[in-house]
């Protein structure tokens, strides 16, 4: 009875008129930037930071958490029409989307996305309610000891589970926590690795860093890419977009299956939307009667996919308001914003926040069914989105980058800095470094710095303490075992392997 | 293999950029370990300013050597932005950060998205005009009289 009076308590919250309307802001611009290809969820996330400082922190919550799962509608729409992937999730939508497309079924083919999408999102909300509490309760009796193992578990998840190489991601996570490091010691007050800066004191800024990684880096790439698509903005009408009854009973089995895989997926540390699309298509492939026609326009191939993104950045909700531990680096310039208000998640977030949690995740519903009505009687609109040129709507983010970086300390330098870490990340980029775990170091890094020093002095200064408390060896041998399975190792185990052979031989 | 620019053509000697990031954030690592070793290690039970800094920039260190290896045994190609529009925004944004406190924040972004535009080739003038004044009148109604921030329209 308890937990229904929350979950009445949190629509209380989540449908009063402010939050509403801040609601559809948050999906509208999720939607907006997940069709613009090129432009992802995070960099308009990162943009609207500085705006929520104004705001409360369950409206600014529920504004950003918009943004993140608006896009991962959204970016189907490019994904389907022109075969690029409004993000990086997407892109296993094109395999079958765009074949749809050619063969004129884009409508039906949106639609079923937008459907799936729903069912996904809001079956996944489902789980966050039920499980969050839960998991909560669990953590509560975590000490330091088991908060270190825990973090050090989402970091390596994060860089070694992602799509991409390994070890570059580790080393993004590590180049993270020392970026981390620069600012004051909190515990002896000392100025570390800020060079005689002053503006360096309070630390790296966290908008201007992301801003720049994301928001400046992806201006800079922008010119590598294709030339304008053009593309024939009245080509897709309601009318066109309802789906045979053949066509929706197709869509049925795949859509339980990849909300199943993306919920399980979202509520790991490190796994994002991306993987659980990914996963959610080799699993229909795996378990389909007829495997060939994946690739040509197959129904299940978007179902399943648009499902498990979905569901996965619902449930990525779980481990970053229970634990403290964002499963991506969405969820962790969302703790970001969450501590620039002054509140640090953890597993007493839902006890002594309960208004936020709960008000959070009503308004996942709320969204929800906005973007059913944003993505289904507006698709023309956003269809026609895609057609504003890159030299109109660049410079209007450039100046959007500038103003939202500046207005937070009034520092001209955290402009520069910003500056400098957009050319980096764009390096970075260019070269297979992925940016979003460097995010992650530098979020948990203070944390992480935390606990240590609370373990160690708890541990009377053994770093055994560690091994000790069960919960925490766990973590820790997750991790040794996630490292040592992305090490390029595989040469060296054949060349052991031929040698032992070889010995057996001789013998 | 190599670098490759838009239009095909191959940067001379930028096949080494991919081991010459490995080696920056080795020399990176390096620096930072030994900065962290003179905040001081602490004793274990109390540590010090430096130790966490120092496991990471060994762990910087170690992790960017493994890179280094990567990059000497496998080149990767990559789509690189011509230089010319890259160095126009990072102009524009420097223009923004030295017009908008003496100047005030009109002329700072009529400045930034000129060059901004620019830097997608030849200016239209008269959408980019309409562009440009729609933007001035759009922040100025949001960002001084919404959301109240300390910046002027004109002058310092």
């Amino acid at each position: 009875m308890d937990l229904f009076n929350q979950i009445l308590g949190g629509f209380a919250t989540a449908t009063t008129p402010h939050n509403i309307l801040f609601c559809f802001i948050g999906v509208t611009i999720g939607t907006f930037v997940g069709v613009l290809p090129g432009l992802g969820p995070l960099a308009a996330i990162a943009l609207c930071l500085p705006i929520t400082f104004y705001l409360d922190p369950t409206t600014a919550m529920i504004m950003l958490a918009g943004i993140f799962y608006g896009a991962q509608y959204g970016s189907s729409t490019a994904s389907i029409l022109l075969n690029i992937p409004g993000t990086a999730s997407a892109a296993v939508t094109c395999l079958d989307g765009y074949p749809l497309t050619q063969k004129g079924q884009a409508g039906v083919a949106l639609m079923i996305t937008t459907l799936t999408s729903f069912a996904g999102g809001t079956m996944a909300i489902v789980l966050v309610m039920g499980l969050a509490p839960v998991i909560s309760a669990f953590a509560m009796n975590f000490s330091s000891a088991e908060y270190f193992s825990v973090m050090l578990l989402g970091l390596v998840a994060a860089s070694t589970l992602s799509i991409g190489s390994p070890i570059k991601g580790m080393t993004m996570v590590v180049a993270g926590l020392a970026l981390s490091m620069i600012g004051t010691d909190k515990y002896t007050g000392e100025f570390r690795f800020t060079g005689g800066i002053l503006d360096l004191a309070e630390g790296v800024s966290l908008v201007a860093l992301s801003i720049g990684l994301f928001g400046v880096a992806e201006i800079l790439s922008s010119f590598a890419g294709k030339g304008p698509v053009l593309l024939n903005a009245s080509s897709v009408r309601l009318r066109d977009m309802l789906p045979t009854r053949t066509q929706l009973k197709q869509a049925i089995l795949p859509t339980f299956r990849g909300m199943g895989i993306g919920s399980v997926i979202g509520a790991m540390p490190g796994a994002g939307p991306a993987l659980a699309s990914y996963l959610a298509y080799v699993a229909e492939t795996q378990v389909s009667k007829n495997p060939e026609k994946f690739g040509k326009g197959a129904i299940e191939g978007i179902a399943a996919p648009e499902a498990a993104n979905n569901a996965s950045v619902q449930t990525a909700f779980i481990p970053t308001l229970t634990l403290g531990v964002p499963g991506d680096v969405v969820m962790a310039v969302l703790i970001g914003a969450l501590m620039i208000h002054g509140i640090t998640p953890g597993p007493d977030f839902i006890s002594s926040h309960g208004d936020i949690f709960w008000g959070l995740a009503a308004s996942f519903w709320i969204g929800n069914v906005l973007l059913l009505v944003l993505n289904i009687p507006l698709i023309g609109i956003w269809v026609r989105m895609l057609a504003i040129p890159p030299r109109i709507l660049y410079p209007i983010m450039l100046v959007f980058v500038c103003i939202g970086v500046y207005s937070i300390r009034n520092s001209i330098f955290d402009v520069y800095i910003m500056l400098v870490f957009g050319v980096v990340g764009y390096v970075l980029a260019l070269f297979r470094y992925p940016a979003p775990p460097l995010l992650l170091g530098f979020v948990l890094g203070p944390l992480m710095e935390q606990h240590l020093r609370r373990a160690l002095l708890l541990g009377r200064g053994d770093p055994m303490t560690f091994l000790y408390h069960p919960i925490s060896a766990i973590f820790l041998a997750i991790c040794l075992v996630l490292i040592l399975r992305s090490l390029p190792l595989g040469p060296i185990v054949q060349k052991l392997r031929a040698r032992q052979t070889h010995r057996v031989d001789i013998e | 293999m190599g670098i490759k620019m838009r239009n095909g053509k191959q940067i001379r000697g930028a096949q080494y950029a991919d081991i010459a990031i490995a080696l920056v954030l080795l020399a990176v690592g390096v620096g930072f370990t030994i900065v962290a070793y003179d905040h001081g290690l602490g004793s274990v039970r109390r540590i010090g300013a430096g130790a966490m800094p120092f496991l990471i920039g060994c762990a910087l260190c170690l992790c960017s050597l493994i890179c280094l290896v990567g990059a000497l045994r496998n080149r990767i190609e990559v789509d690189v932005s011509p230089p010319f529009p890259v160095a126009l925004v990072l102009i524009a944004v420097v223009a923004w950060a030295l017009l908008v406190e003496p100047f005030g924040l009109v002329p700072a972004t009529i400045v930034l998205m000129l060059i901004g535009t620019f830097a997608y080739g030849p200016i239209r003038w008269i959408s980019t005009s309409i562009v440009i004044a729609a933007m001035c009148v759009g922040c100025v109604a949001l960002f001084i009289y919404g959301f109240r921030l300390p910046f002027t329209i004109f002058g310092g």
